[in-house]
């Protein structure tokens, strides 16, 4: 298994924050919100977060797989297609459409 | 090989090196420092090895941090300069006897760059990502509800690992887009 990026499985993911809190180089940033699930008429209706977007700054990330190792539910894994080169660096940002 | 690993103090340091380096550690693989602030001490550490021997050892003094000064080993591995002068320049180590201790890199005026207490730029130019939260975006109150409640924050205090709690938080004009 090489090592050459990070793919997102965003079903997988909960918006924990835990990659984005535990990188290094600050090169993950998430947004997701609450919505709702279950019998919108319970007392205390259950909230789940829904993930709204997920971008790693290839420019910045330096490959050490800590955000692989921290997340709990395997949201985060390692992929062997290298990230392709860019003519500008805002290429390198990627979001969930890329990181699938 | 099986690393050896020495500590003495620093009025012992160049004499250990010569013992070493007459004993057949005549490679200096590295020497460099480790700064330690809670203790007030700078750790120096050369890393010795003697090939044919098959042996190594780490060698570690300790110099205070407020006047770190220490005997430089150059007259003993002449390939010491060069790694003393990245010390002296990275860590504010001043080694006596190093002919030229000229910075590699800095122009002097950010401090020592490797001493832990020294901000790191891109840490304060850039705002951290892990202050977002999720709870900070509820869902709508059901119809019929009450007031909403506010999201329950968590307990633990966010905060970037790694950057010390004293380094200032960058300005909206910092942290802003670019």
């Amino acid at each position: 298994m090489s090592h050459a990026r990070i793919a997102l499985d965003p079903q997988a993911c909960t918006s924990c924050m835990l990659c984005v809190r535990e990188c290094p180089t600050w090169c993950i940033s998430l947004q997701a919100h609450q919505e709702h699930v279950g019998d919108p008429g319970a007392r205390r209706p259950r909230t789940v977060n829904v993930l709204d977007a997920f971008t790693i700054d290839w420019g910045l990330c330096m490959y050490c797989g800590i955000c692989v190792e921290v997340c709990p539910f395997d949201a985060l894994a390692w992929r062997p297609d290298p990230v392709p080169a860019t003519a500008d660096p805002a290429g390198l940002r990627h979001g969930i459409a890329e990181l699938r | 090989m099986r690393c050896a690993e020495l500590a003495v103090p620093a009025d012992r340091w160049r004499a250990t090196c010569a013992e070493l380096a007459g004993a057949g550690h005549t490679m200096l693989d590295l020497l460099t420092c480790i700064d330690d602030p809670a203790a007030g001490r700078i750790a120096v550490l050369v890393h010795l090895v003697d090939v044919p021997g098959r042996r190594r050892v780490l060698l570690r003094t300790e110099v205070a941090r407020e006047d770190p000064v220490l005997d430089s080993i150059v007259a003993v591995l002449p390939g010491a300069a060069w790694h003393e002068r990245e010390a002296h320049e990275m860590f504010g180590v001043r080694f006596a006897g190093n002919p030229d201790l000229r910075p590699l890199l800095t122009t002097g005026d950010m401090g020592f760059p490797l001493r832990r207490t020294t901000p790191l730029p891109a840490r304060l130019q850039a705002a951290w990502p892990g202050t977002a939260d999720p709870a900070d975006r509820p869902p709508p109150a059901p119809p019929g509800a009450g007031a909403p409640r506010t999201a329950a924050r968590p307990r633990t205090r966010l905060a970037p690992p790694g950057v010390p709690a004293e380094w200032s938080p960058p300005t909206p004009e910092e942290a802003g887009a670019p």
